[in-house]
């Protein structure tokens, strides 16, 4: 019975794939005679048309199925855009974008001249080829050339997917990286399933309209293309597209009721993670020592963690594959501090075990995270829940402790859950939000004494350290290279900021991997020619380390809000001892840079010594006072001439005069 | 260098996905190398490769098995990505026997990667079809600081000529390197060293072996001759030896070549009634000979570029696809676009020749190895009259006046030519007349770019102005280049990159680029203001003359190198008008600088008239091969034009 319920699933199914044939609609004559874009002025290609037909199926035996109909049209304006359109790939295989196997049939292509000329894709000159091939993997691409493309024609394509074992969630993309005139979706749930089928719409106001016949559809008209801008938020948050996921079909519960029930659940599962016995007690009373404070208690078992059990996942350790694989996975909290490795979320759960044989209030918490589309609690799903935090009860509420990073100092969080919502696991679930870090703790300091010949040559001992994100970010990069390499990182980084003829000797690099201590690089610094000449004079910037830096924001237009990833300052303090036979002539402080509303400030001081032969440059900028991270797009000019500013303040010179 | 690309993506993408046996006893040679005690290398020398060796011998079938031995020690942690077995091979006239590979740990342990742990991969995922694909066994995961990777390598192939190549290394330092080429009784073979001394073969029998020892490493140093004219290398002919010349598989001369070649190439020129009628349609309002010419080299140029490599082992990635095809599906790699225009410049009582030539280093192609080995291009010869006339025009003895042309760079037009062209030798395929030739170099005047700025200057530092660049040659190809591969925001942001470069919070207020391809010329009017641009400094105000394009970095920064200085050829020449802001007076200018090198010249004057000061640059750079003992030269010749353009202009006020 069930294999014949299968063949008729199959059968119709097999009715949907056939909606994919050879035969084409008529292209209208004022798409043929179209000589701009519609959507975007100066778009080099527009999408005319594109339509997907998804029909998802439960078959037994066989599983989870998607058949896919792509139709697309585009307009193609320019040169480039013939260039980026004249091939079409079309991978399948075993798939892991799509967590699925994919097979990929009926592609038919063809060119329509302005004229009404058409140059169909002759089925020869579609290829198929073994992209990977070996050890069980196989990925394939059938791949043609677009005949005849040339500016002014419109190419057209259509091809059936079919995508086996499907993970249980997909995004249908409504934008692409060309405009889009018209884009159409339309779906068929799975019958042959309890579970119901959840759109979840983002970035669009389209809602799904019933067609009929079980099918429901989403259109919209005049999609911009995903464009790429320095500081944007991510793509997900910016462009339209649909989560698509299978639930169970309760339909009466709301939001509300659903996340109760998933704060609750969760709450359970890591009661019975959070495993308190004899060695995690001892070992937690061993590490507190004789701290009393709170604080100061939670420190020192977060120490005993990270510096007692190794994070398998972490690519400083180095270990191969077989090493990997040959680590077995640990079942409770006892077992990871027994064996001294696990994940990170192992270490969490030794922390928060430890926590609570010493006496604290502990819970999981859920969060989400920076790099997706905005949470939307009133969403029943927890798709965008991405990872977990330690959450600790404290006289002032609750707060969270990230295991999963072991860079950071002890009380801040990784950089993506900063600011996001956390859903505390209890039996009374509640919603809280991750505080964000203050500019203070994420500091870049650069200290130099330096002197200056007087032919221009500056040479001198700098210190750079950096602490909170920054520290973490120069760690991540660091902590997997050999000693040559970081030193070259180094070395690429200042001539980035100086140019090219610096010459760096002496690197020594300081507490890598004490996450406490600032992360510091010392190096002795030589710039040849580094103050220019002109007659008598000698011009050179103070602010030795902005010398060749670019500008943050340059383009006069702006499409999408702006985002900085943490609050940061910076500080810098150089001593220039000038050269014998020169005095200062012009040595004015660059003016000071404030928008409070923003976050923003900026203080430069120029000073010189008693006998007027050092002069000292002192420097701080702090980025995200207040947590202002987050710029709606019509700040833009406002922020970009902030930061010109503090560009210009940097770009100043002082002047000597030789005597 | 674009499937090492794509190979390191495949990698990652599997992450060491190879199924591993371990135990298994390496081969004799590498349990060998790896013993091999290494010296002490530079800190930047990431590995060493113990054992580089092939074998190769050709069968009483026809078939080249070639054993290709190889063992590379890890000295720190990036030399990981040495620890990588890679096996190209072509589907239509070869295929790998056997590929395996072993991983030594610095503890002795051994790990083997068997033919379960060998990946297939294609070779250039951006063609569209491509036959050529690779195996590769992936050891760089399981491999750390003083591990051994090693693996062997058998795999045959039907050889289209009879010549080999041998590159003795690919820029690592190599302790032994041997080639050795076992041969039927009464066959031969003979070498030809290049960049190093004469390597002469230990011949026993009909076995010839070529072999070095203790190569140095290869540092990479930027303006550096390519890792193939650098590293020593051996071109090998064999042949039987009743007959020292075969046509078909063995060059005597580029005559040979040139026939070999010709064979492939003549009977794809059809012109058909389609191809005819095309050429006709193109030239319909064309006066002279140069602009059927370029009227026909627009459009093939235009064509959209795909390469389908097909039965490549018999000849094809020789012989072009037939014109008529090419016009009919509309797109096709260099050879069928060469071929095209052929066929329809035939239709016009025209005629052209196809040119093999190496794309990307001028000195690749090596005159004294006659061998279609060396190319990998296909541009075009068209045999001209009298009356036109062009940069790019070579005399040829037999052929007369030829005016070369590249139908594949969508960029450089009819008499213009690529400057990675320039100068190398090609092969012109014209059967019997056909034969090697030295390409064209056009002078750096000819590739010039010129730009005339006239800015305002206030006396709170703001300037505002315009900037006309009209540039010809090279300069204008790379200036089409940039308008056609970006889009038209990116432009746009380029531009304002361009002047922020030089101007803090410049703004870009206007753009007219202006490709003139009529006289092969690109112009570009920006008009832009940038309200810092001098600095106040109490009665001082103090700008940089050079607004664009201020030199502010350096590439040659070392005291000492070991390699040539390669320099290409062009032109700037840019005037500045400063309108200066009453009541300032000019204190202090730069002085004025005058080079004149061999490899280039370049000068600056300062010139102050009624309120102005007109600053000029001149710079003319000779394509030159500038040897290492002459390497201060240059680069104090980079050192000073930085120095001159970062100096500043002091004005005072009255």
């Amino acid at each position: 019975m069930a294999a014949l319920k299968s063949l008729i699933l199959i059968l119709m199914m097999a009715v949907v794939a056939a909606s994919q044939s050879k035969d084409w609609e008529p292209v209208p004559q004022n798409e043929l005679q179209m000589a701009k874009p519609q959507v975007e002025a100066d778009a080099d290609a527009e999408v005319l048309f594109w339509e997907v037909r998804i029909a998802d199926e439960n078959i037994n035996r066989a599983g989870w199925q998607s058949v896919i109909n792509h139709h697309v049209r585009i307009k193609i304006f320019t040169e480039r855009g013939r260039e980026l359109n004249s091939k079409i790939d079309i991978t399948y295989g075993n798939l892991a974008s799509y967590s699925a196997r994919v097979v990929v049939k009926d592609i038919f292509a063809r060119t329509i001249k302005p004229d009404g000329k058409i140059i169909e894709l002759k089925p020869e000159d579609i290829f198929e080829r073994d992209v990977v091939r070996g050890n069980g993997i196989k990925v394939r691409a059938k791949s043609f050339a677009v005949p005849g493309i040339e500016t002014g024609v419109i190419i057209e394509y259509k091809w059936k997917e079919i995508r086996e074992d499907i993970y249980n969630y997909s995004r249908l993309e409504l934008a692409r990286e060309i405009p889009v005139q018209y884009v159409k979706y339309y779906i068929r749930p799975a019958s042959n399933t309890p579970l119901g089928m959840r759109l979840h719409s983002i970035n669009t106001t389209s809602g799904f309209e019933d067609e009929g016949n079980r099918i429901y559809s989403t259109t919209m008209r005049n999609v911009p293309a995903v464009k790429d801008e320095p500081r944007m938020p991510s793509e997900y948050e910016v462009k339209p597209w649909v989560l698509v996921w299978y639930d169970d079909n309760r339909v009466d519960q709301s939001a509300a009721d659903y996340w109760k029930e998933r704060g609750r659940a969760t709450y359970d599962f890591y009661k019975s993670q959070l495993k308190v016995n004899g060695d995690i007690k001892t070992a937690a009373a061993k590490a507190i020592g004789d701290a009393s404070e709170p604080l100061e208690k939670i420190r020192r078992i977060r120490a005993f963690c990270l510096a007692s059990i190794k994070d398998i996942g972490d690519d400083a350790l180095g270990l191969t594959p077989d090493q990997l694989k040959a680590i077995k996975p640990n079942n409770s909290p006892p077992d990871a501090l027994k064996r001294g490795t696990g994940t990170w979320h192992d270490v969490a759960m030794v922390f928060g075990s430890m926590l609570i044989s010493a006496g604290f209030d502990v819970r999981i918490a859920g969060t989400t995270i920076k790099n997706d589309a905005a949470f939307d609690r009133n969403i029943a799903n927890d798709y965008f829940i991405r990872t977990v935090v330690v959450a600790v009860r404290m006289e002032s509420g609750w707060q969270y402790f990230d295991l999963s990073n072991r860079y950071l100092p002890f009380g801040m969080v990784s950089w993506p859950i900063e600011g996001q919502t956390a859903l505390i696991y209890d039996r009374e679930p509640t919603w809280d939000t991750i505080p964000v870090s203050t500019p203070e703790q994420s500091v870049r300091r650069r200290n130099a004494n330096l002197s200056l010949a007087p032919d221009g040559t500056l040479e001198g001992d700098v210190e750079i350290e950096f602490t909170g994100h920054l520290a973490d970010f120069y760690r991540e990069y660091a902590d997997d290279d050999s000693p040559a390499e970081r030193e070259n990182y180094l070395k690429e980084l200042i001539k980035g900021q100086i140019g090219n003829q610096a010459e760096i000797t002496g690197v020594v690099i300081e507490n890598l991997f004490e996450s406490e201590k600032p992360f510091r690089y010392r190096f002795h610094l030589r710039v040849p020619a580094y103050a220019e000449r002109t007659g008598k004079r000698l011009f050179f910037r103070p602010e030795v380390f902005a010398r060749n830096t670019s500008a943050l924001f340059v383009s006069g237009s702006r499409r999408y809000d702006i985002i900085f990833q943490y609050p940061w300052s910076e500080t810098d303090e150089v001593a220039i001892e000038l050269p014998p036979g020169f005095a200062p002539e012009s040595v004015d402080a660059p003016p000071g840079v404030s928008d409070v509303k923003r976050g923003v400030s900026y203080t430069a001081e120029i000073s010189l010594s008693d006998d007027r032969k050092t002069l000292r440059f002192k420097r701080n900028a702090t980025i995200g006072t207040n947590g202002a991270l987050s710029f709606p797009r019509s700040s833009y000019n406002v922020l970009k001439g902030l930061f010109e500013s503090i560009q210009a303040s940097d770009s100043q010179s002082v002047v000597l005069r030789e005597n | 260098m674009k499937y090492k690309l794509f190979l390191s993506m495949i990698l990652v993408f599997l992450g060491g996905a190879g199924q591993v046996f371990a135990g298994d006893t390496p081969p004799a040679w590498l349990r060998q190398a790896a013993s091999t005690q290494v010296g002490t290398y530079d800190k930047e020398v990431s590995a060493v490769v113990l054992f580089n060796e092939q074998q190769v011998s050709l069968g009483g079938d026809g078939m080249l098995v070639t054993t290709e031995n190889h063992a590379v020690r890890v000295l720190t942690r990036e030399g990981r990505r040495h620890a990588v077995a890679t096996a190209l091979y072509l589907v239509s006239s070869g295929r790998v026997r056997d590929i395996e590979g072993w991983l030594i740990r610095p503890d002795g342990s051994v790990k083997n990667y068997d033919k379960k742990s060998v990946l297939d991969v294609i070779s250039d995922p951006d063609d569209v079809y491509n036959e050529y694909r690779l195996k590769v066994i992936d050891a760089i995961n399981d491999s750390d600081t003083g591990s051994v990777f090693g693996y062997t390598v058998v795999s045959e192939e039907k050889p289209l000529y009879f010549q080999e190549k041998w590159f003795s290394q690919e820029g690592l330092p190599t302790l032994v390197s041997r080639y050795s080429l076992s041969l039927p009784s009464g066959w031969k073979a003979s070498g030809i060293t290049f960049n190093h001394s004469t390597i002469e073969p230990q011949v026993a029998g009909s076995t010839y072996t070529w072999e070095l020892r203790n190569l140095p490493y290869i540092k990479r140093e930027p303006m550096s001759p390519s890792v193939v004219n650098i590293v020593p290398w051996v071109a090998i002919n064999y042949y039987p030896e009743a007959s020292s010349k075969n046509p078909d598989k063995s060059f005597a001369n580029w005559a040979d070549v040139a026939r070999w070649t010709s064979a492939l190439y003549e009977p794809q020129v059809i012109v058909d009634d389609a191809v005819a009628a095309k050429a006709q349609e193109l030239t319909m309002n064309a006066k002279t000979e140069l602009e059927k010419i370029r009227a026909i080299a627009g459009f093939v140029q235009n064509l959209q570029y795909i390469a389908i490599d097909i039965g490549v082992g018999s000849g094809n990635g020789y012989r072009p696809r037939p014109s008529n095809l090419v016009l009919n599906r509309g797109y096709g790699d260099c050879k069928d676009k060469a071929n095209l225009m052929r066929a329809m410049l035939r239709s016009l009582k025209i005629d052209a020749y196809p040119i093999a030539i190496f794309s990307g280093d001028p000195t690749f192609v090596r005159e004294e190895w006659a061998s279609p080995a060396q190319f990998n291009h296909c541009i075009i010869a068209v045999r001209i009259s009298d009356a036109t006339e062009a940069p790019t025009v070579i005399i040829h003895e037999k052929l007369g006046r030829l005016l070369i042309f590249d139908a594949t760079d969508p960029y450089t037009l009819v008499g213009d030519l690529p400057e990675s062209l320039q100068g190398s030798y090609g092969l012109i395929i014209a059967g019997e007349n056909g034969g090697l030739a030295k390409m064209p170099v056009t002078p750096s005047e000819s590739n010039l770019l010129d730009r005339l700025i006239e800015v305002d200057l206030s006396d709170d530092g703001a300037i505002s102005g315009t900037i006309k660049e009209r540039s010809t040659g090279q300069s204008s190809s790379r200036e089409r280049a940039m308008l056609r591969l970006l889009s038209a925001v990116d432009y746009s942001k380029m531009l304002e990159v361009w002047l922020t470069r030089g101007a803090t919070g410049a703004k870009l207020l206007k753009f007219t680029p202006t490709d003139k391809k009529d006289d092969l010329r690109f112009d570009l009017d920006v008009e832009f203001s940038a309200p810092r641009y001098g600095q106040l400094m109490q009665k001082l105000l103090v700008f940089k003359p050079t607004i664009v394009d201020r030199r502010n970095a350096l590439s040659l920064t070392e005291a000492t190198r070991k390699n040539p200085v390669i320099l290409g050829s062009g032109s700037v020449r840019e005037t500045i008008v400063f309108n200066l802001p009453a009541g300032y007076t000019v204190d202090e200018t730069p002085e004025n600088l005058k080079m004149d090198m061999p490899f280039g010249s370049y000068s600056t004057t300062f010139e102050i008239k009624d309120n102005k000061l007109t600053f000029t640059r001149l710079l003319k750079m000779n394509r030159s091969t500038v040897p290492v003992e002459k390497y201060d030269t240059v680069r104090d010749f980079y050192a000073k034009m930085r120095e001159a353009e970062q100096s500043p202009v002091v004005l005072i006020k009255k």
